[in-house]
């Protein structure tokens, strides 16, 4: 049922939320001091290390979340000197800043769908035909097994969301079976506790 | 008009009214019933009279009145639905649970032709093959053919698994429990169950239910004719 009520959700997300590019810059961070970058479109996990050099009056009012690095690992490879053997010190060999700043999102509602995407889409690119005739297919999928395998549940589902988004006040209908369709009368509750 | 539940009941309802031709109308909307797995009905009214029966006919000019007539009131219906069970042909409702039937069976109108002979009811695909059957608190009263003195039909609670309209009777005597009272004559059918018995398989209860018992007290030799 969960997936099934997501199903509308996952797709307005999906579609609407774009995750930003690598190239985007956020205003704030000074260009020219880039240095390391392993993230790539091919790749599925990366991460993308901006080396800036930020006066330290700036670095607090900035809304980005700091990574710790490592101090004996770097995933940085064009300023990698060693191999990956073990560390013989704790000493910095790479000469890398004890504390970068990645470029990410600013908020959790941006970065959530991002993830999502991320993780269905295995890299970062954009939606194709392809993609999107993919989900239409799973969701035709999904339905069709869910009325297959649960027809009480999805008649159920569909009484529930007709009585949730249109359903209103405490009328009740009179059928009147020799009547023609449009002939039947909503009586109202409130009509029939009128005093007198 | 406005689409909403009461909506989908009537035309549930009018669906049912066309198919069988009986009007079939529920006072109060269906409402799922998400920890049973079910979909409850309330306050049905099922009527099959002359104007209903002869609303499907195809000669309107003839009058068709050689048929059970039936007003029925159920309180409440529960059923569970089934997709898979449709397509084999066995009707789409695979559990059913009835509660406080009332009514009056008319069949004072029905009557045989001189030369009718008893056929074997062939089999449709609209027929009800419902897994598993209850019923409890039903009473109605039976206006019979022929002048013969009106009686009540009542049963306390019964379960009978598989009820299928092919074979109504014979599911009917299989029944795991039928307890009720006919013509004021307490009856009951069940299927003994061994002393000792713990758990029952499907082909345990096919076997049992070849030994079923019926019971009758006091019943009126007028019956038997």
């Amino acid at each position: 049922m969960c997936v099934y009520f997501s199903q509308p959700f996952l797709f307005f997300l999906w579609v609407l939320q774009s995750p930003k590019l690598d190239t985007a810059q956020h205003p704030m961070i000074p260009t020219t001091t880039t240095t390391s970058s392993i993230c790539h479109s091919t790749h599925r996990y990366c991460i993308n290390i901006f080396h800036t050099s930020i006066s330290a009056s700036l670095k607090p009012l900035l809304p980005l979340r700091q990574i710790r690095q490592s101090r004996h690992f770097s995933l940085s490879t064009r300023t990698r000197t060693r191999t990956n053997h073990p560390p013989l010190s704790f000493h910095n060999h790479n000469n890398t800043p004890q504390r970068t700043y990645t470029k990410t999102t600013t908020t959790t509602t941006q970065k959530q769908p991002s993830r999502i995407r991320t993780f269905l889409f295995q890299k970062r690119r954009n939606i194709t035909t392809d993609d999107l005739f993919a989900f239409l297919s799973w969701v035709f999928l999904s339905h069709t097994i869910l009325l297959l395998a649960a027809t009480t549940t999805a008649v159920s589902a569909a009484v529930w969301m007709l009585d949730a988004f249109n359903y209103s006040g405490t009328s009740y209908l009179q059928y009147c079976p020799s009547c023609d369709d449009d002939s039947s009368v909503v009586v109202d509750d409130r009509m029939t506790t009128m005093p007198g | 008009m406005t689409i909403s539940i009461e909506f989908l009941a009537r035309k549930v309802g009018a669906a049912l009214t066309k198919a069988t031709g009986m009007d079939i109308s529920f006072e109060s909307a269906i409402a799922p019933r998400w920890r049973d797995g079910s979909l409850r009905m309330q306050n049905l009214k099922i009527i099959r009279n002359t104007e209903t029966h002869n609303r499907t006919s195809a000669d309107k000019s003839k009058l068709d009145t050689n048929f059970t007539q039936i007003d029925l009131s159920i309180d409440q219906v529960d059923v569970k639905l089934s997709l898979l069970r449709w397509f084999d042909g066995k009707g789409i409702i695979e559990e059913c649970q009835m509660k406080g039937v009332r009514g009056v069976v008319n069949r004072r109108d029905v009557h045989y032709p001189a030369d009718a002979r008893s056929v074997l009811r062939e089999a449709l695909p609209s027929d009800f093959n419902i897994k598993h059957f209850t019923l409890e608190d039903f009473q109605v009263e039976i206006l019979n053919m022929d002048n013969f003195r009106p009686y009540n039909i009542s049963i306390f609670a019964a379960e009978a698994s598989p009820f299928r309209q092919q074979w109504l009777l014979f599911d009917i005597l299989n029944a795991e429990s039928v307890v009720g009272m006919y013509d004021d004559s307490l009856f009951s059918i069940h299927t003994p169950i061994p002393a000792g018995t713990e758990q029952l398989s499907e082909q345990d209860w096919v076997t049992l239910k070849t030994n079923n018992q019926v019971y009758s007290s006091h019943s009126d030799l007028a019956h038997t004719n």
